[in-house]
């Protein structure tokens, strides 16, 4: 018996760009994937800096004011910094919530356009609304904040 | 020793909704299931379903829910699964009851279909067979062992939730031929598996792989499927 070897290793070949719908889905599964892995450790940092630096028993409206630089002060770097860190779990866990309950939407009422594309409509609108509160709460001046501390 | 088999029954011609009956038998601790439940059909109650051929672990045909498992009822021993002498003993989960322990496979393998489970080559066929390295024919070679018994599928959440999803079986199937080094169309299979109701459905469970009675890695396929989908690239 003869064996010939054809070739040796591993064939490696590349296929076209995906298109459209398996595009948008690819991008969301990977979104899921990288989100998820940054909010263990947001969620993580976030417990640490509220509970161990701040301390459970320190966590009070004052303290949060302090923070986010709404004392009526010229903002500090740490307070830009302090709303970036909340701005991006914020923008991340809504994302990642929403895409989820897309998901689970689809498994169960996929088969049922009406119901699905209304489930969709209430999420976004809930999505929507969660944005704007978070912009208002990023955006809000030092002496607008202060006032709604104080109220 | 005696072993109690709770099956769950359901016949189509008299019976509303499935129901719970109870046999206690007499087998061998190293008797399989498949042997219980043949001691129940030929000696006790001859109107038990079930679907089996080989008995040997080959064909696939008789996947069952073995105590809330799914399993092929001749691998699995009575002595491993026995609870406090009972094992109950279900249909797979996902596809429509047919009677008793039999489904109807229809659906699983409109799936198989869809992801064209043969190899396309339409250069012209070489004087023998057509060769590839040790290495190409190593890359599939887990997924060439599924004996397509949708245990897999039918343990699948995703699966139980949307019947469209295409179930790790077919993506198993899939996944034989697209890292096949001599196949032409795995182009094509990929662009089935990228839409909606593919691999996306896949929340990496490990049901499947858990499932699978010839121990394929079935998530880790679904992840190489997912992988060259990422980076369009078969490798
Ligand atoms: S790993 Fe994926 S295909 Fe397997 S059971 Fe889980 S969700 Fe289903
Ligand atoms: S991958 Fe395993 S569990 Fe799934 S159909 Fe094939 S042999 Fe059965
Ligand atoms: S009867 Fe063939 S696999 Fe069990």
């Amino acid at each position: 018996m003869t064996t010939t070897t054809l070739t040796q290793g591993r064939t490696v070949r590349t296929i076209q760009p995906l298109q459209g719908k398996a595009r948008f889905e690819r991008a969301m599964w990977l979104f899921m994937r990288y989100s998820g892995l940054a909010l263990v450790f947001l969620a993580l940092s976030h417990f640490w800096v509220q509970h161990l630096l701040i301390g459970t028993h320190a966590i009070t409206t004052a303290q949060t004011v302090v923070f986010w630089g709404a004392q009526g002060q010229p903002i500090t770097l740490g307070n830009v910094l302090f709303r970036l860190y909340y701005a991006v779990m914020l923008v991340l866990a809504v994302g990642h919530g929403i895409n989820g309950v897309r998901q689970v939407a689809y498994d169960y009422f996929g088969h049922r356009p009406a119901i699905y594309k209304g489930l969709m409509a209430v999420v976004t609108t809930i999505a929507a609304l969660i944005s704007l509160g978070g912009l208002v709460a990023l955006a809000l001046g030092a002496q607008a904040s202060s006032e709604v501390a104080m109220r | 020793m005696k072993v109690t088999l709770k099956i769950k029954r359901f016949n189509p011609e008299v019976d509303k909704k499935p129901h719970w009956e109870s046999y206690t038998v007499d087998v061998e601790p190293t008797d399989r299931v498949l042997d219980a439940l043949h001691e129940v059909k030929w000696s006790i109650d001859g109107t038990l379903a079930l679907r089996r051929s080989c008995a040997h672990g080959i064909c696939g045909s008789d996947a069952m829910r073995i105590n809330g498992r799914n399993m092929l009822a001749c691998k699995a021993l009575v002595k491993d699964v026995a609870k406090d002498g009972v094992i109950t003993v279900e249909p797979i989960l996902g596809l429509p009851v047919v009677k008793d322990l039999i489904v109807d496979m229809a659906p699983f393998f409109a799936h198989y279909r869809a992801i064209m489970p043969y190899l396309v080559n339409n250069d012209p066929p070489p004087e023998r067979e057509r060769l590839q390295s040790p290495e190409d024919r190593a890359r599939y070679d887990d997924t060439t062992k599924c004996i397509l018994c949708a245990c897999c599928t039918t343990s699948c959440p995703s699966f139980w939730a949307r019947g469209e999803y295409v179930g790790p079986a077919a993506i198993v199937q899939a996944h034989r031929f697209i890292f096949d080094s001599r196949d032409q169309a795995a182009e094509e299979r990929l662009r089935i598996l990228s839409e909606p109701d593919g691999v996306w459905r896949c929340r990496t469970v490990f049901n499947c792989t858990e499932a699978c009675p010839r121990g394929i890695q079935v998530t880790k396929a679904i992840g190489e499927v997912k992988e060259a989908l990422r980076t369009g690239v078969i490798r």
